[in-house]
């Protein structure tokens, strides 16, 4: 390593002066960050989310219905297609709902894909009048919602 | 979490971590068992990285990631290594340490920081366990991906092309998928223990490339600071491809830097090898790679007949291992690998570029998100540049970040759907973490240049002795990991004492018969059952709590008498229920 500098002892000074600054902010801003995150990432780690929460952690943030996406996966078979229908005849609390329904449902569900001829129908809100000829309900234990298998 | 999971994720990080110490012994050696023990963390984010390119390669050929496929894939990786290692005549350690041991100055602040170090790693372990999979990027395609190519068993076409980000490079997803294959589930819980493994290895190879050159006492406490930032504390253990990126970049970095200044070839290997996983990892690590190469071109630019050669060549060889995917999905007609703006449109919008340059530098000081790292790292560059010291050093870091910046305002502009405001929803917050990074890790590096080891020494010779305590380097490793434990340990206990029985009220009985269709049963499972007993005609058939999280189907007032109970229970199997009548 290099000891001598062909700088000026005035540059040298201010160089190491402002090392020394610097390596003391460090220690400071570590001590005094350490003393305000400890407890917040103890309270984080000392009260997770409920396993139920944990598992369906974004259908709690974007608020789908656990339920809904629980009965869907109980209900249809590895090998089954759907088709999602959303609608406006259920209440969601965030418009973000229906944004992120068919995305997190998507993930929720695989290996069971969306597809354009689908064994089932997953209705968040959707009007059923056109299908009610041709679907059994499955479940319907929410309002607005409603799981059905579609009868060919 | 499941000790299920948990220890598959384990057996596969141990895995990474073999692949990658025969790629270590391959390209360097080492002269004993403490050196090997120094450069874990390299050794780790080596097998990370070569383990997982061979696993997204596999993945563009039409294959999986099973475990069959992953063991033969990080045997394959250790093994050249260890070829190559005996090939070049690399020496098996023999000894615990190597030589004679350094004096450390200041070790007691170095295992004081250590120890913080440790115990917020530990406590961002316990919240890893128990994550939920919140953030959007992460179920929306990261984690879908990775999660498809575990469920379907490799890449399926039209799946990738419903989903957002479709070009976005595959490491992050291979990674997963091998997690989940390891864990033997999708548990996309116990899955952000993968993310804690990665931060914990990027401080251990950040650490190991500094030393020995750097002090102790300068290493402990700005990785202390790293893991206190407040944007690492809450996104290092989510799972999403951000901090792997800037992990895996920051690490070339480091690497090489250190190549430049010590000509180690091993670490000009490294850094190919680090630069080609940020290259895989996000779009924006083609983006970090350039500028980090022009900043390392401008650094050596005196050398430029020795060095610029080897660097460009190991920088395209990095390349090369993102072109399989880059072949596969331009064959497949994905889009979206750049902004689409054209040069035209670019200058229409050109009214975007001050704000989007206002937005990249307040991200970049903003001490809510990254407390004093970056401006601690210009001081330190500017005082380098003063004292015309370790300046290619300074250079490297203040043309890599000046680019980064011009870069990520070259992002903002280009896409103008993106907001130009630090509050709404825009991943630049999570892109400039790559320049907070490189900051903290350089920041060490340059305050090694300005304050050498004699000074630390003098200073620590003029501190008030605490009962004459000295310190080893190995007690003070010892106390980190202690205090670490330590604290994981009384954790534990408390969390043990406070954890209590639930209790789930049930409610009375009403007296009377009641025909059970199905019991014990999980609340989504009785409301199934309960929607086909209605559209049967059992239309009063009802849910109730009958234990915690345990539900049945009934319906209440049943008459009673032998005849009516018959009558009920063979109307229930003609429609395909097995009912039971209780008392309820």
């Amino acid at each position: 390593m290099q000891t001598r500098s062909r700088t000026g002892p005035a540059r040298h000074l201010l160089a190491r002066a402002v090392a020394l600054l610097c390596f003391a902010a460090i220690c400071v801003a570590v001590v005094v960050e350490f003393a305000r995150a400890i407890g917040p990432l103890h309270d984080r780690s000392d009260s997770p989310a409920p396993p139920e929460a944990r598992l369906l952690a974004a259908a709690y943030s974007i608020d789908i219905s656990r339920n809904f996406l629980l009965a869907a996966r109980e209900l249809i078979a590895e090998n089954e297609s759907y088709v999602i229908e959303a609608g406006p005849n259920v209440s969601v609390s965030t418009p973000v709902t229906l944004i992120g329904l068919r995305a997190y449902t998507g993930y929720w569900l695989l290996p069971r894909r969306e597809e354009p001829s689908p064994v089932w129908l997953l209705c968040y809100g959707c009007d059923l009048g056109p299908w009610r000829d041709r679907i059994e309900i499955r479940w319907d234990a929410e309002p607005g919602l409603a799981i059905a298998r579609i009868v060919r | 979490m499941s000790w299920h999971s948990l220890g598959g994720l384990v057996a596969l990080n141990l895995l990474f971590l073999v692949a990658g110490a025969g790629v270590l012994w391959g390209i360097r050696g080492w002269q004993s068992w403490g050196e090997l023990l120094r450069l874990g963390g390299v050794a780790y984010l080596l097998g990370v990285a070569t383990v997982s390119i061979a696993a997204t390669e596999v993945l563009v050929a039409g294959g999986g990631v099973s475990i069959p496929v992953v063991l033969v894939l990080a045997c394959a990786i250790a093994a050249g290594g260890v070829a190559l290692g005996y090939a070049l005549s690399r020496p098996w350690p023999r000894r615990w340490t190597a030589g004679e041991a350094q004096r450390e100055p200041l070790l007691l602040v170095a295992a004081l920081f250590a120890g913080i170090a440790a115990v917020v790693l530990a406590a961002l372990f316990r919240s890893a366990v128990f994550y939920g999979l919140y953030e959007y990027d992460s179920w929306a395609f990261w984690t879908y991906k990775a999660k498809a190519i575990y469920e379907l068993g490799g890449l399926d076409v039209e799946l990738l092309r419903s989903l957002p980000g479709q070009t976005y490079p595959l490491l992050v997803p291979a990674l997963e998928a091998m997690d989940f294959h390891f864990m033997g589930s999708a548990d996309d819980v116990t899955l952000h223990v993968q993310f804690w493994f990665l931060t914990a290895g990027f401080l251990g190879a950040a650490a190991g490339l500094l030393r020995p050159r750097v002090p102790l006492a300068l290493v402990t406490p700005a990785l202390a600071l790293i893991v206190l930032t407040p944007t690492f504390r809450e996104a290092s253990v989510h799972a999403l491809a951000d901090l792997p990126l800037d992990y895996f970049f920051v690490a070339a970095a480091l690497a090489s830097v250190l190549w430049l200044e010590r000509r180690e070839p091993w670490l000009l290997a490294a850094f190919a090898v680090l630069l080609s996983a940020a290259m895989s990892t996000k779009r924006e690590g083609q983006l970090l790679a350039a500028c980090l190469v022009a900043g390392l071109a401008v650094a050596s630019v005196r050398q430029w007949r020795r060095t610029w050669l080897l660097l460009f060549v190991a920088a395209a060889g990095a390349f090369l291992a993102t072109l399989p995917w880059r072949i596969w999905w331009t064959s497949h007609g994905f889009r979206g690998e750049t902004p689409e703006t054209e040069l035209g449109e670019l200058w229409a919008h050109r009214s975007r570029i001050f704000p989007a340059l206002r937005l990249v530098l307040e991200l970049v000081f903003d001490e809510g998100r990254w407390l004093i790292l970056v401006p601690l790292a210009i001081a330190c560059a500017v005082a380098l540049l003063l004292l015309r010291r370790g300046r290619r050093i300074a250079l490297v870091y203040v043309v890599t970040a000046l680019l980064a910046t011009a870069g990520f305002t070259w992002i903002t502009w280009a896409i103008d759907v993106l907001p130009t405001n630090p509050s709404d929803q825009t991943p630049i917050p999570r892109a400039v973490g790559a320049i907070a990074l490189l900051s903290a890790a350089f920041s060490p590096l340059m305050l090694s240049h300005l304050l050498p080891r004699e000074v630390l020494e003098s200073v620590s010779r003029r501190l008030p002795r605490i009962g004459g305590l000295r310190v080893t380097t190995g007690q003070a490793t010892a106390w980190a990991v202690l205090a670490a434990v330590g604290y994981a340990a009384v954790f534990a206990v408390a969390g043990l004492a406070s954890s209590s029985e639930r209790s789930c009220p049930v409610p009375p009985a009403r007296g009377g018969l009641k025909a059970v269709f199905v019991t014990n049963a999980s609340l989504v499972r009785a409301q199934i059952v309960q929607t086909r007993a209605r559209t049967v005609g059992f239309t009063s058939a009802e849910v109730g709590a009958v234990a915690c999280d345990r539900y049945e189907v009934a319906v209440h007032g049943i008459p009673p008498g032998k005849a009516v109970e018959e009558d009920f229970k063979r109307e229930a199997r003609s429609a395909g229920f097995e009912v039971e009548i209780v008392p309820g």
